[in-house]
């Protein structure tokens, strides 16, 4: 059994000190394509999270049974299936939201933290354990693209979760949008300050000199 | 036995697909009414929104009500007439989108003014509202065609002086989020509202222009403020609504000459069964 130590790190530490995004740069697709508003982004997280729960609930059940030769096709049937049911609820229960986030609900099956985690965690790792992981990573993912959605809502669009905060020109304001945080170039360069600082605050993330 | 034996390899890869398979299909069986449900109720709202039965951030509960005054009529394009026998088609339950799959298309003719995609539905639904009298006050013409990215859908509604727009609106594309895709900011469909489609030779005359509209220009009431960062997108919207004004002068002429059908409902409950076999069979 694992330890209750174990959880916690399973847990905390994809938030910061292996942040998948931040620290392994994986699952960046996403990260600029549904950060342009808020709501899309905390759906995403959502969607992605529960998917990666899942998965890594199924793969560590069957872990000792899946043949080596076929294992990461069995990992991607099941992730795929994971994310088919998410996109039918969403689209049953958040049909606006479904229709703002559109085919970046069914590439979640590509988002390399759930395979990644699966093949890295889920294969090793008992049920429970490997459900704290997926929670974990889930949130530290969601935290990148929270931060990201952001800058990119509130200087691109002057709102927050849709709220206005500055009043657009488009909308008889005074507030000219910064278009650039609109375009997906923008996340590459907030997602780029973001790790500068992560590792700037914990210096043992550096690389160290080759 | 071993994980890699031959036979396991074959059980493990069957039982994981035959469950994923499971799963996936109960789902899409207990949701797919909801989502149906949400997707007729999503353009329905916009078509009452369109009308200006409800204004915009209506609820949902708010659509049912005002879509009963809506009264939906399949036209034909090609032969510029209405389909008003309810056991070809029925107006409630057609769907323009479907039937491009099957012949009721036509190619788009080598012309100035192209919607951007390669083929048009021969048959369309419009939608006209009457008032209480029965005359009719408005008409709704939807509308497709390429922007940037995407295939975008809208809906135009039309005054009874049949020039005059009422409303227009998109209620599909997936365009740049925050530059094209303000086509979908009320505010900027605001600025349609009381613009001309025709002028007085009944050329189609309506576009979005780059920057803002001057006021004092004679040709004003054709013209509407472009988006900033939007240029292609505003010129695919141009060509959408060019190509089809240019399609519906048809059909406008004869509503306006007052040949205006029958409602549909009063047809559809005549028409026999069949209607909803047919109906069935064009949503396969």
């Amino acid at each position: 059994m694992a330890t209750a130590k174990e959880y916690k790190e399973a847990f905390l530490s994809p938030l910061f000190a292996t942040n998948p995004i931040a620290l392994s740069v994986l699952g960046i697709c996403s990260a600029l394509a549904v950060t342009t508003k808020m709501d899309t982004a905390l759906t995403m997280t959502i969607a992605v999270t529960s998917v990666l729960v899942c998965s890594n609930f199924a793969v560590s059940l069957i872990r000792n049974h899946i043949p080596s030769s076929i294992r990461m096709i069995v990992q991607m049937v099941i992730i795929a299936a994971m994310v088919m049911i998410v996109d039918l609820v969403l689209q049953a229960f958040a049909f606006k939201l479904s229709k703002s986030l559109s085919v970046f609900v069914s590439l979640i099956i590509t988002n390399c933290i759930i395979m990644g985690r699966a093949e890295a965690f889920a294969m090793k790792n008992p049920p429970l354990l490997s459900i704290v992981d997926g929670l974990g990573n889930g949130f530290g993912y969601g935290l990148i693209l929270m931060i990201v959605s952001f800058f990119r809502e509130f200087f691109g669009s002057g709102t927050i979760f849709g709220f206005e905060v500055l009043k657009t020109v488009n909308n008889g304001g005074w507030y000219m949008p910064n278009g650039l945080m609109i375009l997906a170039p923008s996340a590459f360069f907030i997602i780029g300050l973001i790790i500068w600082l992560f590792k700037t605050i914990n210096p043992k993330l550096q690389e160290g000199e080759k | 036995m071993s994980n890699n034996s031959l036979f396991k390899t074959f059980f493990v890869a069957i039982a994981v697909c035959a469950v994923c398979a499971t799963l996936v299909s109960t789902a899409n069986v207990v949701l797919r009414p909801i989502i149906e449900q949400n997707k007729l109720n999503f353009k329905r709202g916009n078509i009452v929104l369109a009308a200006d039965l409800v204004k915009p951030g209506y609820k949902a509960s708010d659509i049912a009500p005002a879509f009963e005054k809506i009264d939906p009529q399949v036209y034909d394009l090609l032969k510029e007439k209405f389909v008003t026998n309810a056991d070809e088609f029925n107006p409630a339950t057609f769907d323009e989108r479907v039937l491009m799959n099957k012949d009721g298309y036509t190619l788009v003719p080598e012309g100035e003014v192209k919607p951007g995609v390669p083929t048009v539905p021969r048959y369309v639904t419009i939608y006209l509202v009457r008032n209480d009298k029965g005359e009719l006050e408005k008409v709704i013409l939807p509308f497709f065609g390429k922007g940037l990215w995407s295939t975008m859908y809208g809906f135009i509604a039309l005054n009874n002086d049949f020039t005059t727009v009422g409303r227009l609106l998109y209620y599909d594309q997936l365009e740049t989020a925050g530059l094209g895709g303000e086509v979908e900011n009320p505010m900027w469909a605001d600025k349609w509202i009381g613009k001309k489609a025709y002028d007085e030779s009944g050329k189609a005359e309506l576009k979005v222009i780059k920057g803002t509209v001057d006021p004092s220009d004679k040709n004003a009431a054709y013209k509407v403020d472009g988006i900033s960062g939007a240029t292609l997108t505003c010129k695919g919207v141009n060509n959408q609504i060019g190509y089809w004004l240019n399609e519906y002068r048809g059909l406008l002429d004869q509503l306006k000459a007052g040949q205006i059908p029958p409602e549909s409902k009063t047809v559809c409950a005549q028409a026999t069964p069949k209607s909803e076999d047919n109906s069935k069979g064009g949503a396969k």
